[in-house]
Order: structure tokens, then sequence, then C-alpha cells
């Protein structure tokens, strides 16, 4: 019988996420994710070639501003904000669509609530800088093999012996459901 | 392997089949275990179990055709369709459904009437006439599910679970795991399905049917077939009688080559398959070969097709088990009185993976409550809506006037619009699909519209007069009584299911009828 292979869970926690009812095992979250730091101005050491510093953690809020994750570090985000810098660095078009577009962002913006950051990302929607940043942010989030098991994603099974007898149909909640009656 | 067969180029013996995937493939085994010589072109290259991961992103690098296309209308203007560009071809990324054609379907336009802009045709053939083919399909494929096959339908993963509670408790009742050429149990020299998910990536241990493992090796075996890997037709000759006698191509050295041809079978995808006739064009047939109808390339389709995504009170894991092993087939029925002619398939399809579920559960989407639907990955349940599709003359597939392939030839120009009834029935599988869902205590739930197509058919379609279709109903071309259509180009119409066990009995009937043909000496 091949073993297991479910998240490890260390505490027997399980916590509400975003006031969904979508329940998770929390605790196998936060020990791959290490301890959770929201995003901050200058929390976070970026080592950019193209863009300055201000402008690398102004990308970063947009990146978690368009997929907010409040488990995640900054520092997933902050992988995000390199690849566009390195495109930045290698292409001098990019680079001018990310400086212009980021110069023309409000002063305050890392500053304001989500929703005011939201509110302004909408009215870029469209434009070569946001596709450039949500195309780069949606693939470098959860395309990311720690995101992405983070996510709940189990990967490559066939080296497990598949899910034959790993759970394929191991669903629980199912029979809870009372049927309509009629 | 010593034992593989090696033509000349000027054997004008052997019949020479473009592509190896559920037709080409299939074809060329039944003709070579009949003692008949066969070089197969395969554009792309051999892999074997060992280079099958389970990454999809990997995998679809592997297998997808990359070459440039064209698209308009609907369709995406890079990547009009998806199809695969590898030997085995389709036949490895496929889910495994095989379901048999419903009895109208053979006579739509009889059964729907004339529908406005759709530009319907019976086939030239029966229900019942296909069925002994479709027997025999069954059993080379080891489907799950078919007395021919003799082997059980697959449990059930989470995710048909989820599809099976919500349609039953809408009163549903063709729920179950479908048919499918997956193996249930060993079979054939083939393990039983390990339910290891990543199916459409291909099985890693074969246990999904595909040419790549059973027809191709199976052919070489019989030292009547040689597969050539990396070789991609350009163009099918003629001889002065008008009969096709070679097939040019170039080979994976990028030199061109000429090989001659008794009989030429055309199997690329209902995209290439049309394509390589338009680029055959001659002073004899000006408008591409077996053209005079007008129709290759004409009548191109789809399905009518979407997915639909939710997220569910408790853990799914939609990515373990058989992909496509759940089915709802009642709304595949054609009844009077719906708001549209024919039916429509749910079957489940995973998101396959975070990723997967972020770009295509509502393309676009961003922000707190996206994020928050993402956050809910392990909860998600999905399914794929297969329906019939009309076909209609402007939907086509031609020769681009401007963009060209790395070899220089004109690429495939695919445009698709809905007919007025593919609109009405995809509102309406949407429909249901959230009410299934939402039967079954979902939160958010996503519907959507087409990816790039994977069934494509229609381009080359049989017909009983030579004026409306491109071959007869032995994919025999009207116009080159040599030349063949062996791919869901012939199809008259789509139907609402997978094309796959068609396109393979379909091809076992071709073999059959070329055989005696050529003992005949009429081929």
């Amino acid at each position: 019988m091949p073993d297991r292979r479910r998240p490890t869970v260390l505490r027997r926690d399980i916590l509400k996420i975003g006031g969904s009812a979508t329940l998770l095992p929390f605790a196998s979250v936060l020990e791959l994710a290490g301890p959770i730091r929201r995003a901050q101005a200058g929390a976070v050491a970026v080592d950019c070639k193209a863009l300055d510093h201000a402008q690398a953690i102004l990308l970063l809020s947009v990146a978690r501003t368009l997929f907010p994750h409040d488990f995640l570090p900054d520092e997933q985000y902050t992988k995000i904000v390199m690849v566009i810098d390195a495109k930045a660095a290698a292409d001098n078009a990019v680079a001018m669509t990310v400086k212009e577009a980021l110069a023309a962002f409000p002063n305050d913006f890392t500053a304001v609530v989500e929703a005011q950051r939201e509110g302004y990302l909408r009215t870029l929607e469209g434009s070569p800088f946001f596709r450039l940043v949500y195309q780069e942010t949606i693939v470098g989030l959860y395309g990311d093999a720690t995101v992405s098991t983070l996510l709940g994603y189990e990967g490559s099974s066939v080296e497990h012996g598949g899910y034959l007898n790993r759970g394929f149909d191991d669903i629980s909640w199912l029979p809870t459901l009372k049927p309509i009656g009629k | 392997m010593s034992g593989v067969a090696r033509f000349a180029l000027d054997d004008t013996s052997v019949v020479v089949i473009v592509g190896s995937g559920a037709g080409g493939g299939t074809l060329g085994n039944e003709l070579a275990q009949k003692g008949i010589k066969v070089v197969c072109l395969e554009a792309g290259k051999r892999l074997t179990l060992g280079d099958i991961h389970n990454d999809p992103a990997e995998m679809s690098a592997k297998l997808t055709w990359l070459d440039p296309r064209v698209g308009s209308g609907d369709l995406d203007p890079q990547v009009p369709a998806w199809i695969c560009k590898t030997v085995g071809s389709t036949t490895v990324h496929w889910a495994g459904a095989a379901l048999r054609f419903q009895p109208h379907e053979w006579h739509a336009r009889s059964t729907y009437g004339d529908v406005a802009g759709a530009s319907l045709l019976d086939w030239p053939m029966t229900h019942e006439e296909m069925q002994p083919w479709y027997d025999r399909a069954e059993k080379k494929m080891g489907v799950a599910g078919s007395s021919h096959a003799g082997l059980p339908r697959l449990p059930g993963n989470n995710n048909y679970k989820v599809l099976d509670y919500g349609a039953r408790r809408l009163g549903y009742r063709e729920v179950h795991t479908g048919n499918m050429a997956i193996n249930s149990q060993p079979y054939d020299g083939r393990p039983a399905c390990l339910q290891i998910g990543f199916c459409m990536s291909g099985c890693a241990i074969g246990a999904k049917w595909s040419t790549l493992y059973t027809e191709v090796p199976r052919a070489e075996a019989t030292g009547n077939f040689e597969l050539r890997p990396q070789c991609h037709a350009m163009r099918v000759e003629h001889d002065a009688a008008g009969r096709a006698n070679a097939v040019v191509y170039v080979d994976a050295h990028g030199v061109n080559q000429r090989q001659s041809a008794r009989i030429v079978c055309v199997a690329g995808n209902a995209i290439e398959t049309p394509r390589l006739l338009l680029l055959s064009s001659s002073g004899t047939f000006p408008d591409g070969l077996a053209n005079s109808s007008g129709q290759v390339g004409r009548n191109y389709m789809m399905h009518t097709t979407g997915a639909a995504y939710a997220v569910m009170p408790g853990e799914v894991h939609p990515d373990r088990g058989t992909q496509m092993a759940g089915i709802v087939m009642d709304e595949a029925r054609h009844r009077t009185g719906r708001e549209f002619v024919g039916g429509f398939l749910l079957e489940t399809l995973p998101p396959q993976g975070p990723l997967g579920f972020a770009r295509r559960a509502k393309p676009g989407a961003w922000g707190r409550q996206y994020a928050r639907d993402i956050e809910g990955y392990r909860n998600v349940a999905g399914l794929w809506i297969v329906g019939e599709d009309l076909p209609q003359t402007i939907n086509s597939v031609t020769l681009d006037p401007k963009v060209r392939d790395q070899h220089g030839l004109p690429v495939a120009h695919v445009h698709h619009v809905d007919h007025p009834n593919d609109a009405k029935m995809r509102k309406r599988a949407c429909e249901v699909a959230r009410s299934i869902y939402e039967a079954a205590g979902a939160g958010t739930v996503y519907t959507r519209g087409p990816f790039p197509a994977t069934h494509n058919m229609g381009t080359c379609r049989q017909s009983a007069s030579p004026r409306d279709g491109v071959c007869n109903k032995y994919g025999q071309a009207h116009d080159v009584e040599n030349l063949f259509i062996a791919d869901g180009s012939q199809f008259v119409n789509s139907t609402s299911e997978n094309p796959t066990l068609t396109i393979v009995a379909l091809a076992i009937r071709q073999s059959d009828y070329i055989s005696k043909k050529m003992v005949r000496r009429e081929l």
C-alpha cells in the first residue's frame, strides 16, 4: 500500500479563509509558507536592475492587489517583481511601459485601502502595463510550485502509484447533504 | 527494431498515410495487418511512455502543434484550435471518452429539418451500418463500459461524485463514469488505470488507448508499416489521369522528399487535412485536390463547448483520478420543443492546477473575491460542455493569404462563428451546469465559453452526392478515387459525442473497403 501523501497537519486548527465557507487545513499552509508578512513599503529587499526601489515596492503592491492572498509573504510577490524587472532590463520598451505607468500612479497608492487600490487598477485594465503585470502575476504566482502546493495542488502522482489507493474517491462531505424532498 | 519495414521513395505499391492519430494510426495498422504496405508520415516526434510526465505545462509544450495559424470570427487570432503534433497525435492527449453517435445523429438534416443558416446534411450511411464497426473499435481500444471489450466502467473520482450527486438531485438519470477507452482492468497487454490524473498530458502507464503504443508498434511488427516521424506533408501530387501518385514532404533534416504512392490517405486533423488538399492545387485541380464541390475546408465544426468550475463546501481535489470519467447524458437527447436542436453532454474536467483555474474559471478576473475562490482550489469541481455545433458554410479552414509557416507554406486560416443554435445551447448548458453544482451545495460557480478547440470536424465531409461534400461514405474522395480522408474531416455533423471512437470505427471500416478494392484491383 503506497503511503498516503496528504499534507502534514501539525496543528489541528482548521481556519476559515477570507470569510468563505471554504475549509482548508491551514496549519500545513503556515508550515510551508513561514511567517506571514503583509505588504509594507520597504519590508522587502529588492535588488532590481531596471527599476528603482520605489518602483519595485509599487509593483509589489500592484501584484498583491491583483491576487491578494494574506497568507503569502511579500517574498512570494517579490519574485514577480523580479521577473518584470528582468524583462524591463532586457527590453527598453518594456521598461518605458512600466516606468511611465508607475509614474502616473497616485502618490499614496501603497498606503490606501485595498478597495481604493483596486479601484485605481480597474481604470488601467486593457493597458499594455496592466496586461503585462497581470500576465506575470497570474503565472508567477499560481505557476509557482510553492504557491500551487499551498493551494492544494498535489502535483505529479505517477511515481506514487496514482491515487487509486490514495484518495481519488475519498470525498466525505457529500452524503451529509439532504436530498430534495419530492 | 530490425523487423521494421523500410520502403523506397520510388516504391509505387505503398499506401501513404498522412498522420498517425486516431484515424491515420488505426488505418495504418489495420492495413498492415492485412498485408498491405504502408508508409505513415507524421509531422511530430515519437515519444515513449518515459517521456510522459504528470506536468501539464511540460506536456503541452511537447505535444502541441505550435506552427503558426490564424483565427477569426469567435476564435483566438493566434490559437484558433488546439491539436497535437506528435506520433499518436491527439490520441496521446485525448481524455478517453469513447461514445457512439446516437441513432438520430446519422440523419441530422432529416431529424432537425431545415435550420436557417446551417448546412446540415444526412450522413450517406445509417446508424445500423456503423454498429459492427463500433463494436470492433470498442474491442480494439478496450472501452470501459463496452460489452465488446468486456470491461466494466471505471470507478468515479471525487469530481465525478459531486457531478453525480448534483445531477441526480435535479432528476437526471443517465449519469455514470462514461464509456472510456481507459482500462478499468488490465487489457490487451496494457495495465489498469491507477487514477493518476493528468490523462490529457498523456497516460504515463499506457492505460489509456493511444495509437502511440498500440496501433503504431503493432503495425511495425507486421513488417508492412514504416513510420516516418518529423516528416511534414506539403503536397499530394497526381498523375495525368488525375490519380494521386505521391506525397511531397519535408523530412526531419529539412530535406524535401517525394514518396510515391498507390493510394494516399489524409488524416491530419480537420485543420491540416483540408489545408493539405488546398495546398495540392494543380492545373487539373485549380481549387485544391478533390475540391470540385468547393466543400474542402467548409463546414468547420468544433462542438459547442464551454466549462463550469464550482467552489464546493468541502474538499474535492479535482486533479485526483481519471479526468473525464464522469458524464451526464440526459441533455444529449434531441427533443422537440427546446429552443435549440441537438443536445449536449456534461463531462467531468478538472481545472488542472491553480494556474489552470485562475486563468480559465473567469478569464481576466482578479481581485479579492477571485483570489478567495482560488484559495478554495481543493474544493473546486469542474466539468466540460460538449454539444452539437451546427455546420455552416462560412465556418471554414482556408489558406491564409499572408502568414506562412517555417516551410514557406500558407498556414491554415480557421474561421468560426456560433450559429444562433450553438449560442442558445451553450447558454442552456451553462445554466444546467450551474444548477447541478448548486444542487450539490456550491458557493461560487463560474461558467465560461470554449477553449481553443480540440474537436475539429467536417472540413472534408462525406456526402451521397459529389456536389455536397468531398468524400463518399468510405472516406473516398469523390473526385480522386485513390485519395481517402481518414479523420474527423469526413464528419457530416459534429453530434454531441467526443469524436475519437467514431474516427477509429470509420478507419477500421475504411481499411476493409480499401483492402477489398485492392484485392479486386479496383484501386
